[in-house]
C-alpha cells in the first residue's frame, strides 16, 4: 500500500466512493496508523470547511436575457459567441486612437488636432420616473412587448422583442422628456452652423410632426424598429432643428427607413451593405467609412442640461446634435445599457451606488440622455477639454470608448466599460475576458440588426427562419451527440411569427406616419428651403467636394449623459399627484407646445444665437 | 417525467418560457460553482449566461443520457475553457466581497465572530482560487456542489480513477495552503 499522504483512498473513503474491498482495506489502515487517522481528520475538516462556505447567488434572473441572446444567435446563425479575432480589429481607427488617448488621465491635456467637420443628432432620453413600473432586472432583458411585466411563468418573447421592450420604455422616456426641461430637440437649430446645415427632406418631414400624446408604452406592444440602418455618411443628413421626435406616431425609425437623396435605398444602404464590405475585406473599411462610434459618457446635472450649459459646450466646438435613425439609436442605447451593467460589476467603493443607477435606469433616480453628433477628433477633444474645465457642467470626468457602428467588428477587444484612465487598445486596456465577452455580445447585438433590415426590406420571415435553422444546424453539437433540429424549427418559428406580427404592426404605423407626414409637408418645405439656402447639405444632396470630404472625415459621437439630479422629475410627479389630471394635461400641453412651435420654424443660423467659438 | 424533462420537452416544442424555468432553477447553483472555478464573479455570471444560451441553442442535442444539470455543467466548463477563463482570477472573490460587503455571515453572531467568520471565508476562498484550475474545478464540483465522482467524471470528461486521484491531490494541496486555518479550528 502506498504511503499515507499519497493514498487516494483517503479521499474516496471520505466521500464514500470506495468499493467494499477498498473500504475494508482503509478501515484496517485507520485502525493501525495514527498518521492515517490524522490525515483523514484533516481532510474531513477541510471538506467541511469548504462545504460551509456561504453560497453565492446571482442577484438577477438571467432567464429573459438568456432567451433573448439565444434567439438572436439562432436568427443570426451563430451558435457560439465569436472569438475575438485580431484580424477583425481595426488597427488604425481614428476614434480608437483618440479614445486611447482621451481615456488616459495623463493625456487629458488637449493636444491640438487639425480637423474639419459636420455633425449628427441628439436624443433626449430621460430616465425613469416614479410611477413607472419597474423594468426587469436588466434594461435590455427581452420581454414580450405585450407582456412587459411578465412573471416567472409567463412566456418571454425572444429575439427582436428585446429591442422592442427597450424601445417601449425608451419612447416613454423620450415622450416624458418633451417639456421636462422646457426645451425640446426642436430647439436645436441654434446648434447648426449655417454653413453646414444638413438637409434631409424626409427627415424634415418627420421633424415637422408634433409629438403624440404620451402613451403608456409599457402596457402597449411596441414593435422594434426594422428600418435598415444607413451608413454613417448617409445617416448624418438630418437637420438638427427638425427633431421633434420620439413618439409612436412619429417614429424616427422611419427616418432611417427612407433613403436620402443620393443614397441607395434599402438594405444596400444599411447593415447588409456594411456586411458585404466586411466580406470583401475590411482593410479599407476603417479608412473609407465612419464605422466607429465614439462614446463619451459623463454625469451631468439636470440644471446644466436644462439651462443649456452642456449644449453651449458643444456649440462652442461647432458640434451639432442631430437625429439618428431609430434603429441605430436603439442599438447604441442597448449597448450602452450593457456597458453600464458591466461597469456596475467592475466598480466598487464610493462609485458603486452611482454605477448602480446606470445599470438600473428603472430606479428612482437619474435619467440617461443620449446626444448624437458627428464630429472630428479635434472637436471632441475640444469638448472634453471644455467639460473638464467646467465642473459645474459635468459631475464626472467624461469617459471615452469606441465601438463599431455598423458591421460589428470595430470594437472587438475594446473596453466599452473602461473607466476613466483605462487604456482602450488591446495592449493597455487590460480588458477582462468578461468584458471582452460582453463586448462581443454587444457587437453581436449590433450584428443582428441585418436581420431586422432584411425583414424590413421585404424578406419573408420564413426565410429568416430557414436561414436560422440551417445556420444553427451547421453549428455542431455540444458533447458530440448531434440530433435532428426540429426543436429549433419550432423555436425559430415562434420567433419568426412574433417578428412577422411586429412587422405588420410596424407597417401599419408607417402608413399612419406617411399620412401624417404628407400633412406636414407644406410647412416642412419652408424649412428645407431655408436650410438648403444655408448651403449645408450633406454629401449627395448638393454639397461641394470639400464639404463632402469634410463630412466623411467626421465620425459619429454619442454623448451618453447621466443626469444625476432627479428633482425635476420628482417635482413634476408631485405636481401630477397633487393637481390631478387637469394639471397633468397642462403639463403635457406645455411640453408639446414648444415642440410644435419649434418644429414649424425654419432652422435658425447657428450664429444667430450662439456663434461658434474659435477652435 | 420530471420537471426538467418536461420543461425541456416544452422548450423543444417552442415554449421558450419553459427553458426560462430551467434557467431560474439552476442559475444560482451553477453560478455558485462556476464562480469558484473562474474566480471572478463577473466572469462567472457571463459564463453562466453563456452556458444557458448554448444549452438553449443546442437543446435538441440533449439526449437525456445524463441529467440536464450535468449536461449544463459540462457546457459551462467548456465555455469557461473556450473563453480562456482558466486564468488566475484578476479580481479575487475576496476583493469583491470586501467591496460589496456581501459575504453572508451569521446574523446571530456577535461582531467579533462575524469578523472572524468573514476572515475565514476570505482565507478559504483565496486558497481555493490560488489552486491550479484542474484542482479548483474538481474540488468545487465535489465540495461546493456535492457532485459524485461519476458526475464529476462526466462533467470534466475524465475517467473515474483520475477523478479520485486528482481530487485527493487537490485536497492535499488545499490542506497545505490552509494548514494554519485548519489548525485554528
Amino acid at each position: 500500500m502506498r504511503n499515507v499522504p499519497e493514498n487516494e483512498l483517503f479521499s474516496a473513503y471520505l466521500d464514500g466512493e470506495l468499493t467494499a474491498a477498498e473500504q475494508a482495506e482503509m478501515e484496517r489502515l485507520l485502525a493501525t496508523s495514527p498518521a492515517a487517522r490524522q490525515l483523514l481528520e484533516e481532510l474531513r475538516t477541510l471538506s467541511s470547511t469548504l462545504q460551509s462556505l456561504p453560497a453565492l447567488k446571482l442577484d438577477e434572473d438571467l432567464s429573459q436575457q438568456v432567451l433573448r441572446v439565444a434567439e438572436q444567435r439562432m436568427l443570426s446563425g451563430q451558435t457560439e459567441p465569436g472569438p475575438v479575432l485580431p484580424d477583425l480589429m481595426p488597427s488604425t481607427g481614428r476614434w480608437q486612437s483618440l479614445a486611447r488617448r482621451l481615456s488616459r488621465p495623463r493625456v487629458w491635456i488637449w493636444p491640438a488636432l487639425a480637423a474639419s467637420a459636420a455633425l449628427l443628432l441628439a436624443v433626449l432620453f430621460p430616465g425613469p420616473r416614479a410611477g413607472i413600473p419597474p423594468l426587469p432586472a436588466k434594461p435590455d432583458l427581452a420581454l414580450a412587448p405585450a407582456l412587459p411585466h411578465s412573471g416567472p411563468t409567463e412566456e418571454p418573447s425572444i429575439g427582436p422583442a428585446a429591442p422592442a421592450a427597450v424601445k417601449s420604455v425608451s419612447e416613454k422616456r423620450e415622450m416624458d422628456a418633451f417639456g421636462r426641461d422646457g426645451r425640446s430637440l426642436a430647439e436645436k437649430p441654434a446648434f447648426m452652423p449655417q454653413r453646414r446645415a444638413m438637409v434631409r427632406k424626409d427627415a424634415l418631414a418627420d421633424s415637422s410632426q408634433p409629438p403624440a400624446a404620451p402613451v403608456d408604452t409599457l402596457s402597449a406592444p411596441a414593435p422594434p424598429a426594422a428600418a435598415p440602418m444607413p451608413m454613417a455618411g448617409q445617416a448624418a443628413a438630418v437637420a438638427a432643428g427638425g427633431v421633434a421626435k420620439s413618439t409612436e406616431a412619429n417614429r424616427p425609425s422611419e427616418v432611417g427607413a427612407r433613403p436620402m437623396k443620393g443614397a441607395k435605398a434599402g438594405p444596400e444602404s444599411g447593415w447588409r451593405f456594411a456586411k458585404e464590405r466586411l466580406k470583401e475585406g475590411r482593410g479599407d473599411v476603417a479608412e473609407k467609412s465612419a464605422d466607429e462610434v465614439l462614446f463619451v459618457r459623463c454625469d451631468v446635472t439636470a440644471e446644466s442640461l436644462a439651462n443649456g450649459a452642456f449644449r453651449q459646450v458643444l456649440t462652442r466646438r461647432q458640434i451639432q446634435p442631430v437625429e439618428a435613425p431609430a434603429d441605430e439609436r436603439e442599438a447604441f442605447e442597448r449597448v450602452a445599457g450593457d456597458v453600464s451593467i458591466v461597469e456596475k460589476k467592475s466598480k466598487a467603493g464610493p462609485e458603486a451606488s452611482q454605477t448602480e443607477l446606470l445599470a438600473k435606469p428603472s430606479g428612482s433616480l437619474g435619467r440617461i440622455v443620449y446626444l448624437y453628433a458627428r464630429a472630428t477628433p479635434a472637436q471632441v477633444e475640444g469638448v472634453l477639454a471644455d467639460l473638464n474645465a467646467q465642473p459645474s457642467v459635468v459631475a464626472s470626468q467624461p469617459r471615452v470608448s469606441v465601438m463599431a457602428r455598423s458591421a460589428g467588428y470595430g470594437a472587438l477587444g475594446l473596453s466599452l466599460s473602461g473607466k476613466a484612465g483605462a487604456g482602450m487598445d488591446k495592449a493597455d486596456r487590460n480588458t477582462s475576458p468578461c468584458e471582452e465577452m460582453q463586448n462581443v455580445q454587444n457587437l453581436r447585438n449590433l450584428q443582428n440588426q441585418p436581420s431586422l433590415a432584411e425583414s424590413a426590406a421585404g424578406e419573408v420571415p420564413g426565410n429568416l427562419m430557414q436561414n436560422a435553422q440551417s445556420r444553427s444546424r451547421a453549428g455542431g453539437a455540444i458533447g458530440g451527440n448531434e440530433a435532428p433540429d426540429q426543436s429549433q424549427v419550432s423555436r425559430s418559428r415562434a420567433a419568426s411569427g412574433m417578428r412577422q406580427q411586429r412587422e405588420g404592426e410596424r407597417e401599419t404605423r408607417r402608413r399612419g406616419d406617411a399620412e401624417t407626414r404628407r400633412e406636414g409637408d407644406a410647412e416642412t418645405k419652408d424649412r428645407q428651403l431655408g436650410q438648403k439656402a444655408a448651403g449645408g447639405e450633406m454629401a449627395g444632396v448638393g454639397g461641394g467636394m470639400a464639404e463632402r470630404e469634410e463630412a466623411q472625415a467626421k465620425q459619429q459621437v454619442v454623448f451618453v449623459l447621466r443626469v444625476l439630479d432627479a428633482e425635476p422629475i420628482a417635482a413634476e410627479e408631485n405636481v401630477r399627484a397633487k393637481s390631478g389630471q387637469a394639471k397633468a394635461a397642462a403639463v403635457d400641453a406645455a411640453r408639446v407646445a414648444p415642440v410644435e412651435a419649434k418644429a414649424s420654424e425654419p432652422a435658425k443660423p447657428a450664429a444667430a444665437s450662439a456663434p461658434p467659438a474659435k477652435q | 417525467m420530471n420537471d426538467d424533462s418536461q420543461w425541456i420537452a416544452e422548450a423543444l416544442a417552442g415554449k421558450s418560457a419553459a427553458f426560462g424555468q430551467l434557467v431560474r432553477k439552476y442559475q444560482d447553483r451553477l453560478y455558485n460553482t462556476v464562480v469558484h472555478v473562474v474566480g471572478c464573479e463577473e466572469d462567472a455570471r457571463d459564463v453562466v449566461q453563456e452556458a444557458f444560451v448554448q444549452a438553449f441553442v443546442k437543446l435538441e442535442t440533449f439526449q437525456h443520457a445524463s441529467a440536464f444539470y450535468t449536461w449544463l455543467y459540462r457546457i459551462a466548463f467548456n465555455v469557461a475553457v473556450s473563453h480562456g477563463r482558466k486564468k488566475r482570477p484578476k479580481i479575487s472573490l475576496e476583493q469583491t466581497r470586501e467591496a460589496t460587503g456581501q459575504e453572508p455571515v451569521d446574523g446571530q453572531a456577535d461582531p467579533s465572530q462575524q469578523a472572524e467568520q468573514t476572515e475565514r471565508c476570505r482565507q478559504v476562498r483565496e486558497a481555493l482560487a490560488a489552486l491550479p484550475e484542474e484542482y479548483r474545478s474538481i474540488l468545487t464540483l465535489r465540495e461546493i456542489d456535492g457532485c459524485c465522482y461519476e458526475t464529476i467524471a462526466e462533467i470534466l470528461d475524465l475517467p473515474i480513477g483520475t477523478v479520485r486521484s486528482r481530487l485527493h491531490r487537490a485536497r492535499l494541496e488545499l490542506r497545505d495552503q490552509l494548514k494554519e486555518v485548519l489548525i485554528d479550528d
